[in-house]
């Protein structure tokens, strides 16, 4: 898909703010992380489940823009700090076992006309955030990044460092996962 | 197909419901805390590469002059200059202790008026040819 030259042009103000974070410009960090951190933040907080990920976050950044010489150009700056935070979340999950605090989560601000369909979404979201976890890696980072960061095709590729077909393989077997775990339970 | 498309919409539904944290008041203030002093020490990894290198470099200049020069050689040399600028600065110690100010002062008032004539001189010659 060609990129519209409003896309263009917002992968070049990308680059620009990059390049001059790269050089010490405190404020164009600050605009990139204003810009991504969201993103980012839920992306690691994803793969790990725990409070580390805000740091681990901040760190993709840092080590992103301060080591801006392994920046591909040709790439928008989103799947290159989504490739950065996944291979820190990595590191971190090899050297211990995370625990998901599906207790500890938020109520979900979803409203529901009843206590019961509120009870039902409730224990919806539940299976479908087990059965998240209990995807594979790639799968899951596939599914979380196509589904939940709207990213294309070609920057999950870009983002995970795998072919565009090994990425929609994921999808494909990742959905077909969740929609078994949902087990066509009725989605209010 | 179009079933599949109503599936998929519903799970990117309930995906995006599912709850995931805000980034704290104080991310963007401790990011960039963190990323100056990242650019600190990289600042200062990059002073101490530069030094290494120049002291590298200097160690391959002096082994490289050590091949081309006996080191034996090389330290005469060295030693033989050092004798030299020792004597003349003794002898220049020497000869202006002997010799009375009032004759460094006609000298050097001398040596001025000299180089002032000379110079008023050849501008008047150039000034000359060039007309």
């Amino acid at each position: 898909m060609a990129a519209s030259g409003s896309d263009a042009d917002d992968r070049r103000a990308e680059l620009e703010l990059a390049r001059r974070a790269r050089r010490g410009d405190a404020a164009a960090f600050d605009q990139l992380v204003v810009r991504f951190h969201r993103p980012v933040l839920r992306f690691c907080w994803r793969l790990l489940r725990s409070p580390d990920a805000e740091d681990l976050a901040q760190d993709t950044f840092v080590r992103a823009f301060v080591h801006f010489e392994r920046f591909d150009p040709e790439r928008p700056v989103l799947p290159w700090l989504i490739a950065i935070a996944r291979r820190l979340c990595l590191d971190v999950l090899r050297r211990r076992k995370v625990t998901a605090g599906l207790e500890a989560m938020p109520v979900s601000d979803q409203t529901a006309p009843s206590a019961e369909r509120e009870a039902s979404a409730r224990e919806e979201l539940r299976r479908l955030d087990r059965a998240l976890d209990a995807l594979g890696e790639g799968q899951r980072e596939a599914i979380i990044l196509f589904h939940i960061e709207e990213m294309s095709y070609r920057d999950i590729a870009a983002a995970l460092e795998v072919p565009v077909g090994t990425v929609m393989t994921w999808l494909h077997r990742g959905r077909a996962q969740l929609k078994a775990a949902l087990g066509g339970a009725p989605i209010v | 197909m179009s079933r599949r498309f109503d599936e998929d919409d519903r799970l990117t539904d309930l995906l995006r419901v599912l709850p995931a944290p805000e980034p704290s008041a104080r991310f963007a203030s401790t990011a960039r805390r963190r990323y100056l002093e990242a650019i600190e020490a990289r600042a200062r990894r990059e002073a101490l590469t530069g030094l290494a290198a120049a002291l590298v470099g200097l160690a391959v200049l002096a082994a490289l002059v050590g091949t081309v020069f006996e080191p034996v050689t090389v330290v005469a040399w060295l030693a033989e200059a050092a004798a030299d600028l020792a004597r003349w600065t003794t002898g220049l110690v020497i000869v202006s202790a002997l010799v009375p100010p009032l004759v460094w002062v006609s000298l050097f008032l001398g040596s001025a008026a000299t180089t002032l004539v000379l110079a008023f001189a050849a501008r008047g010659r150039f000034t000359a040819m060039a007309k």
